[in-house]
């Protein structure tokens, strides 16, 4: 399962429970990330006794609508109550250090490990 | 995906069951007990949900002022890049580059009518021999530096340098007139020659006794301009037989003169005087180019001649004439020639009678 637009890549492997996101994510809006937030939700979704696991460290830029849905998601994991949610970012990607870290104050319990 | 953070209409309708409840003076006991604890409850809930968007809120803005100073880093990056970038290229190519207007691609190109124009430094290769590295750089910047001024004044497009010459072509610009583009590139060419004087004097405070005089050639005629090289290096240029008769122009010139072609000729023939130099063969060019030396602006070689020889009603005033074989320019000797010229001329008619 997948969502490719013109320079973005966000891939879900259903093995290893891991959305691996690539490339610009600059997208107009909740509508126009609808399809990567239904696809990021069923992951979290169908996995709440595993957890999930999002890997952005290929991912070179996000715009605000995008996380801000990655936020939401944050925080729906946080209120389903068991759920395990790991995060890997970069330290190569300049927005990635404030923002993921920003994500551990929605869910105290994320594991986040920016390499 | 419904977002987390939001009142579901369930709760909706719940919060108003527990309001109108609780504003019923006939609900008591157990069941207002129930009623408060279970919108106490939805209150913590709302409470939760105000904190999270708090914080979402501020995390949003982090991230978006992360964005926008990086942002404004790499803006101030590409500004400190295209300024370097400027130094290298011509105000018009950068202007086009700049605002988009061109097709960096290679083998993008088209034909224009350009007048095209070669100069270079008479003897400077064994000047390259005689001169201090660092004396020879400067001379040569401070040359470069004046030409590429004037150039920029008369509207023309600094094709290259290359060493000591110049290549200069005027006509990239699709609305551009030929006839006036042939004309601003002998001014421009007429305005070199006559800064000369003033840089051979800084020259000298480089310790160089170096006379300084350039040939020119000018030729009019469509040229092939645009893209040319790999897909990894493009030069911006133009090519054609044109060029080639330009280039062979300025091979042909005198030292200290501007040779110009019978079609730049043809264009500026009301602007300045010129000398015919007859006929050359140009390699790859079928039939053989007339040529012409430019003697000066018209309204200039007046000028000239009036501020050599002053005439007034009963006589004139013959000013000091500086000739030099080698050092004074077409224009200067034609103005001499003139005023001399004419001072004989008013003294064979003022002849006393015997």
């Amino acid at each position: 399962m997948e969502v490719i637009g013109g320079d973005y890549r966000v891939g879900v492997d259903a093995e290893t429970q891991t959305a691996s996101f690539s490339g610009t994510l600059r997208l107009n809006g909740a509508d126009e990330y609808a399809p990567i937030q239904e696809l990021l939700d069923e992951l979290l979704s169908n996995n709440q006794d595993g957890g999930c696991t999002w890997d952005l460290r290929e991912l070179q830029f996000l715009n605000s609508s995008g996380i801000n849905m990655l936020y939401q998601l944050v925080i729906k994991a946080r209120r389903m109550g068991n759920v395990k949610m790991r995060v890997i970012g970069s330290k190569e990607v300049a927005w990635q250090g404030k923002s993921l870290g920003n994500m551990t104050r929605f869910m105290p319990g994320l594991e986040l490990s920016v390499e | 995906m419904e977002s987390p953070i939001q009142l579901s209409e369930a709760d909706r309708a719940r919060l108003e069951q527990l309001v109108a409840m609780l504003g019923d003076p006939s609900v008591q006991g157990e069941q207002l007990r129930d009623g408060s604890l279970a919108l106490a409850e939805l209150a913590e809930r709302l409470g939760q949900d105000i904190d999270d968007l708090a914080l979402m809120y501020t995390s949003v803005i982090e991230h978006s002022t992360g964005l926008e100073n990086e942002l404004s880093e790499r803006n101030d990056q590409i500004s400190l890049l295209i300024e370097k970038m400027r130094r290298y290229l011509s105000p018009q190519l950068y202007g086009r580059i700049t605002g988009g207007t061109v097709d960096a691609a290679a083998g993008s190109h088209q034909r224009r009518n350009l007048s095209v124009f070669f100069s270079d430094i008479v003897g400077f290769t064994e000047l390259t021999d005689t001169v201090e590295p660092e004396s020879l750089s400067q001379m040569l910047n401070s040359y470069l530096d004046e030409m590429a001024r004037i150039c920029d004044r008369w509207g023309g497009t600094i094709d290259k340098f290359i060493g000591d010459a110049v290549m200069i072509f005027f006509g990239d610009d699709d609305q551009a007139d030929p006839i006036q583009c042939a004309k601003d590139c002998v001014c421009m060419a007429l305005e070199m020659q006559s800064s000369l004087p003033v840089l051979e004097e800084k020259w000298r405070s480089y310790g160089s006794s170096h006379l300084l005089r350039i040939r020119v050639g000018i030729n009019s005629g469509y040229c092939t301009i645009g893209n040319f090289g790999s897909s990894s290096r493009v030069d911006y240029t133009i090519i054609g037989g044109n060029v080639n008769v330009a280039a062979r122009l300025e091979h042909q010139c005198r030292p200290g003169s501007i040779l110009i072609s019978g079609s730049t000729y043809a264009m500026v023939r009301d602007l300045v005087e010129v000398q015919s130099m007859g006929m050359i063969q140009v390699k790859g060019v079928a039939h053989p180019v007339e040529t012409y030396e430019v003697i000066g602006r018209r309204p200039e070689v007046t000028a000239k001649t009036q501020r050599i020889l002053v005439e007034h009603e009963t006589g004139f005033d013959l000013k000091s004439i500086r000739f030099d074989t080698q050092a004074t320019s077409p224009l200067e000797r034609e103005a001499i020639r003139d005023s001399l010229n004419r001072a004989l001329a008013r003294l064979g008619s003022s002849e006393p009678e015997s």
